[in-house]
């Protein structure tokens, strides 16, 4: 009986030694949390596994921290609710880095940045604007849809309210069958969704609008992507910043960017973090 | 969340209400409509209308609404036929489609509450008033019908409540009511609680009025003889259930 008692509290003893947080740091899976439905960004295959240009960066990024990762997929307007309450350690997923967020959160530093972008059929004879002005007036009383919070969202708020009847999206994809089915006259996201749409058969009569809408243009819209992170979680984010470090040094960021977009859309080293 | 914002929320949400309210009120008369066919239908002589109308029922009934709208929304607007043809000047508008998908599915529902109204209504007193005379069409209108409308309200009232509720998914196919407003406003603010909170209050506040309503309607419809007080207190539950035993007695 003694003994039986003796074994258990050591058993109890152990297993707290080993729970303990220092060793939990260490040892504990980085729990991802991601769209999965946002080319090429993060994307879920018709088996259910997850891809994109972000879930290939995130696995480089475990690996140099040499820390085991898993990737959930999450509609974008849960995640920074679940973020907050702990089921993620890190969101990443075309996450545009704003002064808002940063107010309750704390970002990676930027890995990429893309031009927004407006889409239409190329039957709406909407395309060869030469600035923004131009596009503005043409896209005067039409309907434009766009992914609900996202930063596409704010630039139309801010640029467009009262001109043209919005309609905001849970994600891409029912934009996307919502512009060729031809509900919205026009549509707004990052460029990526809509080079990923337009190289698809079905996405044949789109075309992608000119002209690109830069964020040193609207700088409210921010300094690009990143991973989203509490700010508790301070360990987690220097790791992840020198690895980020790492990868656009040796140019295999670079080279993932390619892989998934067909050119570049990574950042350059941040100078305080990097030390470049 | 600080008072500013708090009021841009409160005011962007007051808007929503009546985009809610519209959907629900569109939607009940329409599915009303589709129940009286439905049960009108699986009553009929005719083995093909009977088994038509079953199959709807059951159709509706068994499939999610949220699937139903996505069907009807982002399903049928994959066909390049169809959206050549007039149809789409209904199909195309996001609103028409929510309050299609719903009332065809409220329909099916409130098929089966008319049944259920029906079937409570004793046989004997269809007997009595064909002896009494009355024709097949005068029975059904001044014995069948009151008689299972009454049974049938409260299990109405439930689908009313429903109904008012599943609007909430009509902001999956952008039409920006409560929901939709809400989940806006919560990417905006990140106020994932507050906003909710107040939505939440919103729903219960409209929903509360009704259920008040509709009790207001099922005593009226009530003899009154048979009528229980609105607000059950225990001293005047007593002196009812005198009264009616009293009413019972004199029966």
């Amino acid at each position: 009986m003694q003994k039986t008692i003796r074994s258990l509290l050591s058993t109890l003893v152990l297993s707290v030694v080993l729970s303990g947080p220092g060793v939990a740091q260490d040892q504990a899976e980085v729990r991802i949390g991601t769209d999965g439905g946002y080319l090429p960004w993060t994307s879920t295959t018709p088996s259910g596994e997850l891809t994109g240009f972000e879930i290939d960066l995130a696995k480089q990024v475990c690996d140099r921290m040499k820390r085991s990762c898993r990737f959930t997929a999450q509609p974008w307007e849960g995640q920074i609710p679940a973020l907050e309450q702990g089921k993620y350690d890190i969101l990443v997923g075309g996450i545009a880095i704003t002064p808002e967020r940063q107010k309750r959160l704390a970002f990676t530093q930027s890995y990429a940045n893309l031009p927004i972008n407006f889409a239409a059929a190329k039957a709406s004879g909407l395309n060869g604007k030469a600035n923004w002005q131009d596009l503005k007036s043409a896209l005067a009383g039409k309907t434009i849809g766009v992914q609900s919070g996202t930063q596409s969202q704010k630039f139309v708020d801010n640029e467009l309210k009262g001109e043209v009847t919005v309609r905001l999206y849970d994600n891409q994809d029912s934009l996307n069958l919502d512009l060729l089915a031809g509900r919205v006259d026009a549509a707004v996201a990052g460029r990526s969704p809509w080079i990923a749409l337009t190289r698809t058969p079905q996405g044949e009569p789109i075309e992608i609008l000119s002209p690109n809408i830069d964020f040193e243009q609207f700088n409210y819209l921010g300094v690009g992507v990143g991973g989203l992170m509490r700010k508790d979680a301070e360990d987690l984010r220097k790791a992840w910043d020198t690895a980020l470090c790492d990868l656009k040094a040796s140019g295999e960021l670079k080279s993932i960017s390619e892989k998934w977009f067909g050119f570049d859309v990574s950042t350059k080293p941040d100078t305080k973090l990097c030390g470049v | 969340m600080d008072i500013e914002t708090a009021l841009h929320v409160a005011g962007e949400l007051a808007g929503a209400i009546w985009v809610t309210l519209a959907l629900a009120a569109v939607t009940l008369p329409l599915g009303l409509i589709f129940a009286g066919l439905a049960t009108w239908a699986r009553r009929s002589r005719y083995r093909v209308l009977r088994g038509v109308a079953s199959a709807y029922v059951l159709a509706f009934r068994s499939v999610p609404l949220l699937v139903q709208i996505f069907v009807l929304y982002y399903g049928v607007s994959q066909f390049a036929w169809l959206r050549a043809s007039p149809v789409w000047i209904l199909l195309k508008d996001p609103f028409a489609c929510a309050v299609i998908a719903m009332s065809v599915c409220a329909g099916a529902y409130t098929a089966e509450v008319m049944r259920g109204g029906l079937a409570a209504v004793p046989q004997g007193a269809i007997e009595a008033a064909r002896a009494l005379g009355l024709s097949p069409f005068k029975t059904f209108l001044l014995v069948t019908m009151p008689i299972a409308i009454r049974r049938a309200l409260p299990a109405y009232s439930n689908e009313i409540v429903v109904t008012l509720k599943s609007t909430s998914l009509a902001c999956t196919i952008t039409v920006m009511e409560l929901t939709g407003v809400a989940k806006d406003l919560m990417s905006q603010t990140f106020a994932v609680i507050e906003v909710f909170c107040m939505v939440a209050l919103i729903y219960l506040m409209i929903n509360m009025v009704l259920i008040f309503a509709l009790r207001l309607i099922e005593r009226w419809l009530t003899p009154r003889y048979q009528r229980k007080p609105l607000f059950a207190g225990r001293g005047r539950a007593s002196s009812v259930k005198q009264h009616s035993v009293r009413a019972a007695a004199s029966e």
